[in-house]
């Protein structure tokens, strides 16, 4: 008896077995060798060379291109989510009225999130294109600029550009998700706030927002995580250009690797990203106190 | 009537006019590169830009499999994605099910592990893996993609499929165990079929994912004949000029 419930215990370890080996080997281990690789001369081409310390970290702290970088992380996030979260609850809202055609109208606003980051580069880029792009063309046949822009010969106009790409791919994650939210707030709140006088703004601010906090909070989260890890938009749009104005964490990262193969240097600003987003993962669940308050 | 006339202005102007406006900005750039696709190349880049292709011709698509190994690339694509979907589902099927259905020690760690493994940037994976893979001897090959799309997605369909069993009650295989049927069998005859949906959604998740995957395309492979569509797109087009 004692054998057979033993056996039965087993078996969700067996059935987890492959999965968790898969993360331990080509999740953690790497994880954990990025740590120790951070404190060591190690390169790919030179082998390794010994402890190094924290050479890395002071000399990253002299590297002009690593401190352009981190400086442009926070900016480049929050550029990047704040459109996308506003859009996306308006494009929500908007979508989870009745009208005709409403499947049809979700499934085409859905479609960029399918459209991968490559891809969506390639259209802005040539959308954007300083010659024969179609939005410099739009603006001078309305009469708004009088010349072409380059939009990517300066800073701020190819971040911009960048933007919009993303935006445009990233609008839908938070229309599905605030979507699916709306759905589960029941219909007598409303109307039993209707009933009391309260306006639609008012109900917005009161029952809506409350109501799908923890979704935005959720969401957000995981769109910052995903927003520092976008190197395809960026490296294929500007590759950090011009001039590394536009350059993020992830993209240096990447540059410097295949550039030098030093994968103990890199490793060290891979280890400052995942603490700093770590540190933020936990403070931002704390400060908007996620899944801890709910209105009824 | 006229309070009825008002509703419906108001209907037109608070959700069919903004709703076709959104759909209209999403729609265009697919729009403007369909448009590009049809123009003939050497106008392309010429002024005045048209908005319609003015100089309408197929080369370009004639060009896709004559000029570039475009079919070789949408290959490699595709054995990528589909196997690694295949490796998805097939791991998302158990993990799920022991998650859901099974009480045991490590669950919350393990719970825990897996919501952890989506809070890391997969840029920190790129350098290490460069090691391994090359120590495993598969650097350079599509068993590589599969290997590291099928990890990087892995916690999240499991953690989906876990939902979805969530809804199936547990007496559905209850009543078959007692008819006979071994856990297994009682998993795959009663309560896979039932979460099919899920598995589905499960696996479009999985396949559009690997299927855009670029950082790490870019880097495991070298070979241009291997390259996946996206690495094949961020390339110069030199590269693949057939050489007759």
């Amino acid at each position: 008896m004692k054998k057979l419930s033993s056996r039965r215990a087993a078996i969700p370890y067996l059935m987890l077995l492959p999965t968790l080996s898969l993360i331990a080997i080509f999740m953690i281990y790497p994880m954990l060798d990025t740590v120790w690789l951070s404190f060591q001369n190690y390169s790919i081409i030179g082998g390794n060379k010994g402890f190094a310390g924290l050479d890395h970290f002071r000399s990253l702290m002299k590297d002009p291109v690593f401190i352009k970088a981190v400086g442009h992380t926070v900016p480049w996030v929050l550029e990047n989510i704040i459109p996308q979260l506003v859009f996306g609850i308006l494009i929500a809202l908007l979508l989870n009225q009745s009208f005709k055609g409403r499947g049809l109208a979700r499934a085409l606003a859905f479609t960029p999130w399918a459209v991968g980051g490559m891809i969506v580069a390639l259209i802005f880029k040539f959308l954007f294109n300083g010659s024969v792009g179609v939005f410099g063309d739009m603006l001078l046949r309305l009469g708004i600029t009088d010349s072409r822009i380059a939009w990517f010969s300066n800073a701020a106009s190819a971040l911009g550009t960048m933007i919009v790409a993303n935006t445009w791919r990233g609008i839908p994650f938070f229309a599905i998700s605030i979507l699916a939210a709306l759905q589960n707030i029941p219909e007598e709140i409303y109307e039993s706030a209707q009933v009391d006088g309260a306006g639609a703004v008012r109900r917005f601010f009161q029952i809506t927002l409350p109501m799908i906090k923890d979704t935005i909070v959720l969401t957000t989260l995981l769109r910052t995580i995903w927003t520092l890890n976008i190197v395809d938009i960026i490296y294929s749009m500007t590759n950090g250009g011009p001039n590394h104005s536009t350059i993020t964490l992830p993209v240096y990262i990447m540059q410097k690797f295949t550039a030098t193969l030093d994968s103990g240097y890199c490793s060290a600003m891979a280890v400052l990203l995942v603490g700093a987003l770590i540190i933020f993962s936990i403070v931002y669940l704390k400060i908007s106190k996620y899944g801890k308050e709910t209105i009824y | 009537m006229s309070l009825k006339n008002k509703k419906k202005i108001k209907k037109i102007t608070l959700c069919y006019i903004p709703v076709i406006v959104w759909i209209v900005i999403t729609l265009f750039p697919y729009y403007w590169f369909l448009n590009l696709s049809f123009t003939d190349n050497s106008m392309i880049m010429k002024l005045p830009v048209y908005y319609y292709p003015h100089f309408f011709t197929f080369d370009n698509y004639k060009k896709i499999i004559t000029v570039m190994d475009f079919a070789q690339n949408f290959k490699n694509s595709l054995i990528v994605a589909s196997l690694t979907t295949l490796v998805i589902i097939f791991l998302s099927i158990f993990g799920g099910y022991a998650m859901s259905r099974y009480q045991f020690k490590a669950k919350s760690g393990v719970m825990l592990l897996l919501l952890l493994t989506q809070m890391f940037p997969g840029i920190i994976l790129l350098i290490p893996l460069f090691s391994v893979f090359v120590k495993l001897g598969i650097y350079d090959n599509l068993m590589s993609l599969v290997i590291v799309n099928a990890t990087t997605n892995l916690p999240f369909c499991m953690i989906m499929c876990c939902g979805f069993y969530a809804g199936v009650p547990v007496t559905l295989e209850e009543a078959a165990k007692i008819d006979g049927c071994t856990t297994i069998q009682a998993l795959f005859k009663i309560v896979v079929p039932s979460i099919l949906p899920g598995i589905v959604t499960c696996g479009a998740f999985a396949f559009v994912n690997s299927w855009n995957e670029f950082v790490y395309s870019l880097n495991f492979i070298n070979t241009s004949s291997k390259f996946t569509i996206p690495v094949a797109l961020s390339m110069p087009l030199a590269i693949f000029i057939k050489v007759p």
